[in-house]
């Protein structure tokens, strides 16, 4: 049996020969946070003799630990829904009133259930290796108490949040968005005294990768020096009770899955038909430097201003499973998902259906006797179905959120109707047009060069120039080109925020149809932006006139990437502006992170986009000695 | 990952007042490890209020961290304390004196090497070896007992008395009577009013032998139970860290491996000079013997 470990940030793969384990588990979890408190509770239940293993002292994650205590959509139903309404009725047994639900009571109502279900666990224990033979996992060793200890499991279900199981197994992992590497931003959370309530607070506190020893204690430092912690009087405001003793991280690891869910699936409409259960919100991308996202984001996000639509996302189960891994599940945010589609699948009520549902998975598995990715359908859909964890009605398509209060949501539809699509085009939330007249593809092109032809009617005119450009048809370059030399400010009120201003969105989409023809303007952007006045007013995505200017030169310094790289004759010129920017001094670019607004906390951005404009510059030089070598 | 030395003169366990305070006096000395997130979690995470925050320290050091306090609002004149905001305070002294801690990290093994130990330590990189020539364990249950052997066993059961504490949050006056009988036990709780109104932190002893479980449910039934007097007072925040009695130090637990415990002090402050004392002496002044 092969025990593997992580050893000075490297995979050690040690032969241990033959292994007898003290105690063997049909489940084991590790870590019981969002998902895998609800795992241990469910297995537990459906009669497994399941073992948790989890670091803190407490079960929970994010949702008591780390002081979240309300829910940002997600869908309704499923276990978790009786633990939180238990947690609640305690409150009244001498607990201060909180807000959503009581943390600390739903540590004790989580812990209470998993020890009358007959789970076992393992508190302030430290996962360091996994035993497997081959890729079939055998079970898990940890560090509790003094000693080391380890046990076997017939399925080991890692719900870490960052994949540390599979990691430390050698299955294939992925991390951050692709330009950069770089997750979303966490927050470090304050549990405070609000005068009627006990409540939490927090702002986004930067980037930290949560798999690196350094970088984490470095986060756990400076985020507690933000302006709302350290403050030089705590006389006034809310009364501290406590920092969060868990930092809310948004987004780690992912596994590589049997099946992949990513965005580029949800848009193609490939999804599967064998949910194990919905999940919802909108693509809650909390950072501001979206140039530097994914194109298909860009697109919806930037284009169609899409970041308010909320979309249900079927989950199937090979997204629990690694690839080509037996004996090994995951669950929780870490599951196989793409870094754009995880800013709508990483919400609590669906971590925790997560987590339920891999439980009813590995117990199907282990009742059939067969590994998790054969377990059938058939078996497990009615068992979801029974706790509510699969509902038929949680896949509500697509909703236009004006609320957190979801009932009033309207549902919407993509449209088809030419005419619908007109209207939508022509008024002041274009999103679900223009992103209809993608879907519907050629079939409305020739209406669509026709309204981005005509100049009577402006915002269909340019919304009609942004759906032809996101089918790439350069009959969108004429009323893209105009919205750049205007510096057009119109913003659409497609979403019930985050919007993008019409003229650095028309600045991308000139890079993605790479107009030559354009650099000079997007050269003179770069040249000015930091003078631009911010005309518009949501604070909390654009909080000034430096984070208005910030995304103009953003999108221009993207776009003139795109540029050069498909017509390498604009190369010189553009390299030539990109390397001067890049060592200029007195550059500044403070952006406040989602919150930050309200408090003043800026970050700086200065370092990021001159490291964006020498990498742009650098990727051409080594294509071309590429090139020149013949390679 | 770019991995810290692998040679340290000493390993701190424990950012606690007492590892900081050991860390401050010569911070490119001494490594802290600390298994949490938390800062001087002893207290401030356990809600272990102390008494006589305002009187003198006994170091250049404490004092200015004492004043610092001061200027904040968080120490009163009669030497109470606010516990809460406490732990920016201590990483903004992380940062601005560059003490070199590692927060979640922990020792999962320790070995005699040469003159000192080679420790292993476990963190979200992994497992990592690093050496050093004195561990000073500032946890109150003497964590580092379990990791090698019968290292000072005669120091077993010196440490006692666990407990769990809770934030309370009330209006009006405290009741008069802060020591609360615990039905069925020989024990007693204990309320003391913390310094911004409203605030007030209670502590519940446990069996030495109490888990995290056993505690909350316990802390949960006794509250739940409580005298009519306090009905006014409602549990706003559970601590995240159990307190134990521990003896004060510094306790030789064998050659290079010292136990400061930092609860067994009056106040963080006297904790902080404790271990800030200790490595003057006992680190400084060992190298200064060699060098001279």
């Amino acid at each position: 049996m092969i025990l593997s470990k992580r050893v000075d940030d490297e995979q050690l793969h040690e032969d241990v020969g033959s292994v007898v384990f003290e105690q063997s588990y049909d489940l084991i979890v590790v870590g019981l946070g969002t998902a895998g408190s609800v795992a241990l509770l469910a297995a537990a239940r459906r009669g497994l003799r399941v073992l948790g293993i989890e670091r803190s002292n407490g079960m929970g994650g994010v949702g008591t630990n780390g002081a979240v205590l309300c829910y940002y959509f997600g869908s309704k139903g499923g276990l978790y829904e009786e633990i939180d309404a238990e947690a609640m009725a305690l409150e009244s047994e001498g607990y201060a009133p909180s807000v959503g639900i009581n943390g600390e009571l739903k540590k004790l109502m989580l812990e209470r259930r998993a020890f009358e279900a007959g789970a076992e666990i393992r508190y302030e224990a430290t996962l360091t290796g996994v035993y497997r033979d081959g890729k079939t996992v055998r079970g898990v060793r940890w560090f509790e108490g003094g000693r080391q200890r380890g046990a076997g499991a017939a399925i080991v279900l890692d719900c870490t949040g960052d994949a540390e199981v599979c990691a430390m197994a050698g299955c294939e992992t992925r991390f951050g968005r692709e330009w950069d590497c770089q997750p979303q931003p966490f927050s470090n959370v304050l549990v405070v005294w609000d005068g009627k309530r006990v409540t939490f607070q927090y702002t986004d506190s930067g980037y930290v990768d949560p798999t690196d020893a350094g970088d984490l204690s470095r986060a756990v430092v400076e985020s507690a020096l933000q302006a709302t912690h350290l403050k030089d009087s705590y006389e006034e405001g809310p009364r501290f009770l406590k920092l969060a003793p868990q930092l809310g991280i948004r987004e780690g690891r992912f596994i590589r899955g049997e099946r992949e869910v990513t965005f580029a699936s949800y848009v193609g409409d490939d999804v599967t038909e064998e949910p194990l259960f919905y999940a919802y919100s909108n693509l809650d991308n909390h950072s501001k430097d979206i140039a530097f996202e994914s194109e298909l984001q860009r697109d919806w996000t930037v284009v169609g201003s899409l970041w308010g639509l909320n979309f249900s996302v079927p989950v199937p189960v090979g997204a629990l499973i690694p690839r080509g891994y037996d004996g090994l599940m995951a669950a929780g945010r870490c599951i196989a998902l793409d870094h754009d589609l995880a800013g709508c699948v990483r919400m609590k009520r669906d971590m925790q259906k997560c987590g339920e549902a891999a439980a009813i998975v590995a117990a199907a598995a282990i009742a059939h006797g067969v590994q998790p990715r054969e377990a059938p359908y058939a078996a497990i859909k009615p068992l979801l179905q029974e706790t509510g964890c699969l509902r038929a009605e949680n896949h509500v398509g697509l909703k236009d959120t004006r609320t957190h209060e979801d009932e009033l949501n309207p549902r919407v539809r993509w449209l088809t109707d030419e005419e619908e699509v007109r209207e939508g085009l022509a008024g002041g939330k274009p999103g679900l047009a223009i992103w209809s007249a993608r879907r519907e593809g050629a079939r409305l092109k020739p209406k669509l060069k026709e309204w981005a032809a005509q100049t009577a009617d402006s915002n269909l005119r340019r919304h009609a120039a942004f759906a032809l450009a996101l089918l790439r048809d350069e009959a969108a370059l004429p009323a893209l080109r105009e919205a750049l030399r205007e510096r057009d400010s119109f913003v659409p009120r497609t979403s019930r925020k985050y919007n993008q201003v019409r003229g650095y969105a028309a600045i991308y989409l000139l890079g993605k149809l790479a107009d030559e023809s354009s650099v000079p303007e997007l050269l003179q952007v770069l040249k000015e932006a930091e003078t631009y006045r911010n005309p518009t007013t949501d604070v909390e995505f654009i909080a000034d006139d430096c984070e208005y200017g910030f995304q103009y030169y953003s999108f221009a310094l993207m776009a003139l990437g795109e540029i050069g790289r498909r017509h390498p004759g604009a190369r010189s010129v553009i390299a030539e502006a990109l390397l001067r920017e890049a060592s200029r001094d007195g550059m500044s670019w403070m952006i406040s992170f989602k919150g930050g607004r309200i408090t003043n906390i800026k970050h700086d951005m200065t370092a990021k986009l001159k490291e964006a404009a020498r990498r742009i510059v650098q990727g051409w030089e080594a294509d071309e000695a590429a090139d020149a070598t013949g390679g | 990952m770019k991995r810290e030395p692998i040679e340290w003169p000493v390993v701190a366990l424990g950012a606690t007042f007492t590892g900081l305070g050991a860390a401050c006096a010569a911070p490119g000395r001494v490594l802290v490890v600390e298994r949490t997130m938390l800062v001087g979690g002893e207290r401030i995470a356990a809600f272990r209020p102390g008494e006589s925050w305002h009187r003198e320290t006994a170091t250049d050091e404490g004092r200015k961290l004492q004043q610092e306090f001061i200027e904040r609002r968080l120490i009163g004149e009669e030497g109470a304390a606010h516990l809460p905001a406490m732990s920016p305070v201590l990483f903004r002294w992380i940062q601005e004196r560059r003490l070199r801690v590692r927060f979640l990290t922990e020792i999962v093994g320790i070995e005699p090497s040469g003159d000192g130990y080679m420790l292993t330590l476990h963190d979200a990189s992994g497992l990592s070896r690093i050496r050093t020539r004195h561990l000073l364990d500032t946890t109150d249950e003497r964590i580092s007992r379990l990791l090698l052997g019968n290292a000072g066993e005669d120091l077993e059961n010196q440490h006692s008395g666990k407990a769990i504490s809770a934030m309370l949050h009330g209006e009006g006056e405290l009741p008069a009577d802060k020591v609360i009988p615990i039905e069925g036990t020989d024990g007693n709780a204990i309320v003391t009013a913390g310094l911004l109104p409203g605030e007030a932190m209670l502590r519940m002893p446990l069996r030495k032998e109490a888990d995290w479980p056993e505690a909350r449910q316990s802390l949960h039934d006794f509250w739940r139970g409580r005298r009519s007097e306090w009905s006014g007072w409602m549990i706003a925040a559970i601590a995240d860290v159990m307190t134990a009695e521990a003896p004060r130090g510094p306790h030789a637990v064998a050659a290079g491996w010292t136990w400061l415990p930092s609860g067994a002090y009056a106040n963080g402050l006297q904790a902080f000079d404790a271990g800030n004392e200790w490595m003057r002496k006992e680190e400084l002044g060992h190298d200064l013997v060699k060098t001279s």
